[in-house]
């Protein structure tokens, strides 16, 4: 008897303990996130300039959230692949995605779904810009514009994504000419580059950060920035809009989560993504890479995020 | 002697203690990620990039193109004991080498790989070295249509790698070309026939292809067919465990070729180490008068595509140091870990930072004596491999398969996939098809779409315009020199047998 009393109360005790601890885990899942790695899903190569902005955004956060925040590269596919890969997880704020917006809204729709995502945060970053060869025969875009009109069809302009915000610059560009040019898509920034510089191309319209450190050496010359006013990094290049084109395109880059999402744990990505959007290292960041590092938060985003997909499938049916 | 006196001061800084190390651990890793498909030096670097941060630029580069290059040692390991090619360039490497396992000689195989690496690697850095600003010229010469014209001549190769049937090559050619239209359409940007699955938006993996055909269907033929002991024959004594005097010689000829081939199709930054390789391959088999031992076991199949594949590595460099545009996915790895370590790379880099230059050439110098000295010994302890039980063996060359596959994209559905491509490997062996003008479309066939449909929108589709560029008009008349032949030969060969039979 005496034995199976102790035995009982042991267990009893046992069992008394395995809840408190779990009660206490469960608690703190609920009041500690969070409390694991958050994976980031990056729709692009490791390398690439999204990749960049998601490594050092990630490092930024990682101080101030306390845990790990591992970049996952699933490139290819035009982005879909890492959209999918983020709503086949748990909403349960442990896996997030940087994602371009024009990208995202050409494509959602069919693999995954408007309704599938919230945002936490939109970071405005590279202006669209168009390029011509440092020593090149197109020095202002007014010289482009000329032989554009003089020789319809003659200028090509070469960017990444057949239907994205490059290929939807050359197309106003030209139409605000009142002509003709062609535009060819390439698979890499770098490509684009390649052939404006192998002379293959006669511009090419890119994000501001690609062409960079071809401006210092005068290998390539911006011939406008597609922005409201110039680039504080770049005080010597002009806007579209001085230069008599009505163009604004910036590429903007999202951060979201899954859909259902707890709010407590949504307003606590929102504040740490966007201390580390508006820190000193970022802007830094942002200034040798050419971005505008704005913080919108990403309830006004989500509100008409229906009527911004719109717009960019429309302007997908324009190009196509 | 400008030069000399930078590369002795490159020295000074490749060996201090902290360099020195960074290249070991670098061509260390780079030989293990070599060996295991799927991991790839991409991966790697992409794991270590958050060193950059403080570091370096100069020990990051050390390190970072220690993985590259060390991994193109490892890689040939796989491709001969266990016919897997975990990228597209050891697709030909698979081809002999593994023939040469079969017949006792992976040791022979493995050690000529890491001589034809080493030579490869240390003439490519030469090349950097002098060449890399005139080399850069080169590299912008090619645009698109020159593209087109390098992959069609990259695409007659299969008209060398057909075996017994050019009909046959040229189907499998056209079937792995469809394998890879599923996917996003690169000029409409639409989903393309992805049949409502989401897994095909990203269209089919390459290692998923090249595995699944080349080792899981092996593996499945020859459970089906022979025991291991039949399949491999055991080496007798040590010494053919490793090269001899007479391999080595007849390498030295198809070994020079390929740097000099790979190096130039490395330096394109939108080329394709796979296309070094096989043209490599193509060139040596179409200039020997032994054609007919190719795909047989030659031990020159292995030196042409591995010394490609190395040389192509230092010519990827050029691009990147001499006007910072990244060519590969490995160099855009180093491009990023150099600016994330504070040093933004351009055309004024060479004259700018001069003794970062030739720091990095200084240890590509340091590292591939390294590999030579790790390597060689090794060959003969990994072809050893070969005496484990067929029914261990066999096993184990699945797992290495799968969880190489996995890692790709940490997706299960490939390895689904996996199992799926190792079935159609396993029918094509029953039907006598072959496999690797298969697995060369599937590689080349996105090129090929990309460049071919960005020459239409240049030329406004005209393609006579092609010929009135030089580079694109002379590469096509190659190609169509090569195609020709061979099927000339076979179209001949097929009438005089048809008037043979006549007359009896």
């Amino acid at each position: 008897m005496t034995i199976l009393n102790k035995n009982t109360k042991l267990s009893a005790s046992l069992l008394f303990a395995t809840l408190a601890v779990g009660m206490s885990a469960q608690s703190a899942s609920a009041a500690g996130y969070p409390e694991k790695p958050i994976v980031f899903v990056v729709g692009n190569n490791p390398g690439s300039v999204q990749d960049l902005v998601a490594r050092r955004l990630a490092r930024l956060v990682e101080v101030s959230l306390k845990v790990p925040v591992p970049i996952e590269n699933r490139p290819g596919g035009g982005g879909v692949p890492s959209w999918v890969q983020v709503k086949n997880q748990p909403a349960d704020g442990y896996t997030i995605t940087l994602t371009g917006l024009s990208s995202y809204g050409v494509r959602v729709g069919k693999a995954v779904k408007v309704e599938d995502f919230q945002t936490i945060g939109v970071l405005h970053t590279s202006a669209v810009l168009i390029a011509s060869k440092g020593d090149g025969p197109y020095k202002t875009l007014a010289d482009l514009a000329k032989t554009a009109v003089s020789e319809p069809g003659k200028i090509s302009i070469a960017g990444t994504g057949a239907t994205g915000y490059n290929a939807y610059m050359a197309k106003l560009f030209s139409d605000q000419a009142k002509s003709r040019t062609k535009f060819i898509p390439m698979t890499g920034g770098n490509k684009s580059v390649a052939a404006l510089l192998g002379g293959h191309v006669d511009a090419i319209g890119g994000g501001s950060s690609l062409v960079a450190n071809l401006k210092k050496s005068g290998t390539v010359n911006i011939l406008a920035v597609a922005t409201a006013k110039r680039h504080p990094a770049w005080p010597d290049v002009p806007t579209f809009k001085e230069q008599g084109f009505d163009i604004q395109l910036v590429h903007e880059q999202s951060i979201m989560v899954k859909s259902g999402t707890p709010a407590d744990r949504v307003a606590i990505l929102r504040k740490a993504f966007k201390a580390a959007a508006e820190s000193e290292d970022y802007k830094k960041f942002s200034i040798e890479g050419v971005f505008d590092p704005t913080w919108t938060d990403g309830e006004g985003v989500d509100k008409d995020m229906r009527a911004r997909i719109e717009r960019l499938q429309n302007v997908k049916k324009l190009l196509q | 002697m400008d030069s000399f006196y930078l590369l002795s001061d490159g020295f000074s800084v490749a060996l201090m203690p902290a360099n020195l190390l960074a290249c070991l651990i670098g061509v260390v890793l780079g030989t293990l990620v070599g060996v295991l498909p799927g991991i790839g030096p991409v991966t790697t670097m992409a794991m270590l990039l958050p060193l950059a941060y403080g570091s370096s630029p100069t020990t990051m580069l050390i390190l970072f193109s220690g993985i590259f290059y060390g991994s193109k040692y490892g890689g040939s390991v796989t491709s001969i004991l266990m016919n897997i090619p975990g990228e597209g360039s050891s697709v030909m490497t698979c081809v002999d080498g593994y023939q040469m396992a079969k017949k006792g000689r992976a040791g022979a195989a493995i050690g000529i790989a890491a001589i034809a690496s080493f030579v490869a690697g240390t003439m490519g850095v030469i090349g950097l070295m002098l060449l890399a600003p005139p080399m850069a010229t080169f590299a912008l010469s090619f645009g698109p249509p020159e593209y087109t014209a390098l992959v069609v001549m990259g695409l007659t190769c299969i008209a060398f790698l057909s075996g017994t049937s050019m009909t046959k090559a040229l189907l499998m050619g056209c079937l792995g070309l469809a394998l890879t239209l599923p996917g996003i359409d690169p000029i409409s940007g639409d989903e393309r026939l992805t049949l409502g699955l989401p897994f095909l938006i990203s269209g089919v993996d390459f290692v998923v292809v090249g595995v699944g055909i080349f080792a899981v269907g092996e593996v499945l033929y020859n459970i089906e067919t022979h025991s291991a002991a039949a399949v491999f024959t055991a080496p007798k004594k040590f010494w053919e465990l490793m090269p001899t005097i007479e391999d080595i010689r007849r390498s030295t000829v198809p070994i020079l070729g390929s740097t000099v081939l790979g190096f130039l199709v490395g330096v394109l930054p939108g080329g394709n180490p796979g296309i070094a390789t096989f043209l490599s391959y193509g060139a040596t088999k179409a200039l020997s008068k032994d054609k007919e031992l190719f795909g047989t076991g030659d031990i020159r199949g292995v030196a042409a595509p591995e010394s490609a594949d190395n040389a192509a590595v230092s010519g990827s460099l050029v691009p990147l140091m001499t006007l910072g545009i990244p060519g590969t996915g490995a160099t855009a790895m180093m491009l990023a870990a150099l600016i994330l370590a504070g040093l933004q790379p351009g055309p004024l880099l060479i004259q700018e930072q001069p003794e970062f230059f030739w720091a990095v050439i200084a240890s590509m110098y340091v590292g591939n004596v390294l590999l030579l000295i790790i390597n060689l010994p090794l060959a003969p302890v990994l072809a050893k491999i070969l005496l484990v039980p067929y029914r261990i063996l066999y096993p184990f060359i699945l797992v290495v398969c799968t969880i190489g596959t996995y890692s790709v994209n940490n997706s299960l559905t490939d390895v689904w996939l996996l199992g799926f491509f190792g079935l159609v490997g396993y029918l094509m062996r029953k039907l006598d098809l072959p496999a690797v003008p298969l697995v060369l479309a599937v590689v080349l066939g996105p090129i090929l779409e990309n460049s071919l449909r960005q020459t239409m929108t240049l030329f406004d589709g005209d393609l006579t315009q092609f010929l009135q560029r030089p580079i694109a008009a002379s590469l096509l008349a190659v190609a169509t020199l090569m195609f020709v032949t061979p099927v000339t030969r076979s179209i001949l060969k097929w009438r005089s047998e048809l008037a043979a039979a006549k007359s009896t």
